[in-house]
């Protein structure tokens, strides 16, 4: 049962949250002559309409004390002006009062008789709805089976940092615990490989840099250092009683109620940022990002550069570009972005390999660029299968 | 979700102290406004605290008429040209160049590019269109159409993306009026086969009279494969034919096959010439597919 965690109406506390749950139920439940209660959406905010519609079901539903005004139930003077009556009944309220612990007036206590009617009045398909403190979203639970499933997926998934993905394990059972949600990771939001990399990099077109910059190696993903970990089938409720299934982002929230969104990463990010120690993405907005460490200073292209010197067979360094001497120890060359090495694509001038190889540029074949470039692609790869050896270097 | 929006005047008086205060430094854009020589100036500027911003001037002579900061915040003063890239969001979504210089400043998490363009709002009124790309693991793109109104400087359009996968562009067209039709491209790359992608064409041209910009149809054009009895298969569809770097996007065949089931592969455009273009090349670098065309005449097209 949904019920409020401070009280709700005139000169009461209105915690948003509490007042989203019961302008929501309010749009939802119906008075004996079929209306509801509230239209529009809820927005947790305390005014006039809350104020009359919690009003207007506390007299439908006589869920409220009234004083005795002097009147007892035999027309005379009550003895205790204070004594409290049923609105509507004169027979044994004092008892009924007493038993229903009823609501003052225009106010709404945790527990108490208007949240308990409001509940009982439901229908079945609402019966479950509930909602976080701290935010504005009226929702559906989710499944404790889904939760157990998930977090041991999370757990057992070897490509992710041991310590990272026993975290994130905890973050999906701590956010069900408190909050009753089921996080999931989203498509291509756990540990990717380089290959995966390069395909996100390039769709919708080979030139890249559509939804991400970032290509082989120079995601924190492709080391099983972060998760993108979201709200998929998240089932939230607009006032008058309709359904929202959403997606990992909450695209759905943040078109229909941009900034109830943020509330829900809110209650993530104070589990995973604040009680786990995991980091958000330094980007701003990027909120479905986390990550195993802070990322305020630290380069993607240096450290990949760093992974590929220590594991490569070629000598790597980052110049504004990756460079790589082909592995003759002179000069450096510019060998083209990450997704250029590793479909091999990058720049690769027959001068280079002559000029390492001490002969005539004319000797040199198109076998031998195909061969360097295999070269500079095998690095990639001999540095994708040190993953564990990858450490943030500063910008 | 693509987010657009109307705003009305927003210069706040401080922020125009600030921008005084500091050396303006030279303009990344200039763009004439109207025939009594007004212009518009955009340069980042405005430092504090290790980042920038970007900031609109209304200029006339040499005196500041009025002046707007974009909010997205940049690393340094310091913007260097770069070269076109469809991924920046300026252009149509099959532009091979844009009319226009792009700039970038930082690197990485912190890098930005940023292209702006006029648009003529009326015939003797032009509008300073600002496109901005920032970001590397997630990268996102803004769009702000800034317009002078009096002696001030109003922002009268501006779009955002949402969370995940999304690109937008914008594309100018010219109309038989004088002015240029704004139409405004968001795409939704859903990252497994249990959704396709989704799509937001909005068409609009400015409404001198209601001073906003309001829906416009115009010409959208499109090439589409299958349709596929899958989204697995028209995803499979589409990264065979990545090597023409054409966008592709995986839709609903109802809006562009005459079946009502299945998938479609489609790039979508609001230019002839540049679907002409890329039929072409889609002929040698995709020969083993077959596409059919897709003509529409309207001010929106929203498969989200």
């Amino acid at each position: 049962m949904a019920d409020l965690t401070g009280t709700v109406g005139e000169r009461a506390a209105n915690k948003n949250h509490d007042v989203a749950l019961v302008q929501a139920m309010l749009g939802i439940v119906k008075s004996p002559k079929g209306h509801r209660y509230l239209g529009g959406f809820y927005d947790g905010l305390y005014g006039g309409k809350t104020k009359t519609a919690i009003a207007a079901f506390q007299a439908d539903y006589q869920t409220i004390t009234i004083k005795a005004a002097g009147v007892s139930q035999h027309g005379g003077r009550a003895a205790d002006s204070d004594c409290v009556v049923h609105p509507g009944q004169f027979g044994p309220r004092a008892m009924y009062s007493a038993l229903s612990n009823l609501d003052d007036s225009g106010v709404m206590k945790p527990g108490a008789a208007t949240i308990l009617k409001m509940n009982e009045l439901l229908p079945a398909d609402f019966k479950d709805i509930m909602i976080a403190p701290g935010t504005r979203v009226v929702y559906w639970p989710d499944l404790e089976t889904q939760v157990a499933a998930t977090a041991k997926a999370i757990q057992d998934d070897g490509t992710l940092h041991a310590q990272f993905r026993a975290n994130v394990a905890r973050l999906v059972r701590r956010m069900f615990e408190k909050h009753k949600l089921l996080l999931t990771i989203a498509p291509s939001g756990g540990r990717r490989t380089f290959q995966k990399q390069y395909e996100i990099a390039t769709t919708p077109d080979a030139d890249g840099n559509f939804a991400t910059g970032a290509g082989p190696g120079e995601s924190n993903h492709n080391w099983g250092q972060a998760v993108d970990i979201g709200f998929n089938q998240f089932e939230w409720l607009q006032l008058g009683g309709n359904s929202m299934k959403d997606d990992w982002w909450l695209n759905n929230l943040f078109k229909l109620h941009p900034g109830r969104d943020m509330d829900m990463w809110k209650i993530r990010n104070a589990i995973a940022f604040d009680e786990l120690n995991m980091f958000p993405s330094k980007k701003p907005g990027d909120y479905i990002h986390i990550q195993r460490y802070g990322d305020e200073n630290v380069s993607m292209v240096k450290s990949l550069a760093a992974v590929l010197e220590k594991k490569g067979k070629l000598s790597w360094q980052w110049n504004h570009g990756y460079e790589c001497d082909l592995g003759f120890g002179g000069a450096w060359h510019k060998v083209g972005t990450s997704i250029q090495i590793w479909d091999k694509t990058g720049p690769m001038d027959k001068h280079w390999i002559a000029a390492g190889k001490g002969v005539l540029v004319a000797s040199i074949k198109d076998a031998d660029v195909k061969e360097m470039r295999d070269a500079l692609r095998g690095d990639f790869e001999a540095a994708e299968a040190a993953r564990d050896e990858w450490e943030p270097v500063a910008m | 979700m693509p987010r657009a929006s109307s705003c009305a005047f927003g210069l706040v008086g401080a922020l125009a102290a600030a921008i005084a205060a500091q050396t303006v430094p030279q303009p990344l854009a200039v763009i004439p406004v109207d025939a009594a020589g007004r212009r518009y100036e955009v340069s980042s500027g405005l430092c504090a605290h290790g980042s920038c911003r970007i900031v609109v001037r209304l200029m006339q002579g040499g005196r500041e008429l009025d002046a707007q900061a974009i909010e997205t915040r940049v690393p340094s003063r310091a913007f260097r040209p770069t070269a076109f890239k469809r991924a920046n969001g300026a252009g149509d979504p099959l532009a091979s160049t844009v009319d226009a210089q792009a700039y970038s400043s930082g690197q990485e998490e912190n890098s930005v590019t940023l292209i702006v363009r006029p648009v003529k709002l009326t015939r003797e009124l032009a509008g300073a269109l600002i496109d901005l790309r920032f970001g590397f693991e997630h990268v996102k793109r803004h769009h702000e159409i800034f317009a002078a109104s009096g002696g001030k400087l109003r922002k009268i359009w501006s779009a955002e993306e949402g969370e995940g996968p999304t690109y937008s562009t914008t594309a100018l067209a010219s109309l038989a009026d004088g002015r240029q039709r704004l139409v405004y491209f968001s795409f939704f790359n859903y990252p497994d086969e249990s959704g396709p992608d989704k799509l937001r064409i909005e068409a609009m041209a400015y409404d001198d009279r209601a001073r906003k910009f309001a829906p416009d149809k115009a010409p959208l054009k499109g090439l589409f494969a299958g349709p596929y009895a899958s989204i697995a298969e028209a995803r499979t569809a589409r990264m065979e034919q990545n090597r023409c770097r054409i966008p592709f996007w995986v839709l609903p065949a109802s809006e562009f096959a005459s079946a009502n089931n299945g998938f479609v592969v489609v790039t979508v455009s609001a230019s002839a010439g540049n679907i002409s273009r890329v039929a072409g090349e889609l002929k040698s670098c995709a020969a083993g597919m077959s596409f059919s065309s897709y003509k529409a005449e309207r001010d929106s097209l929203i498969m989200w």
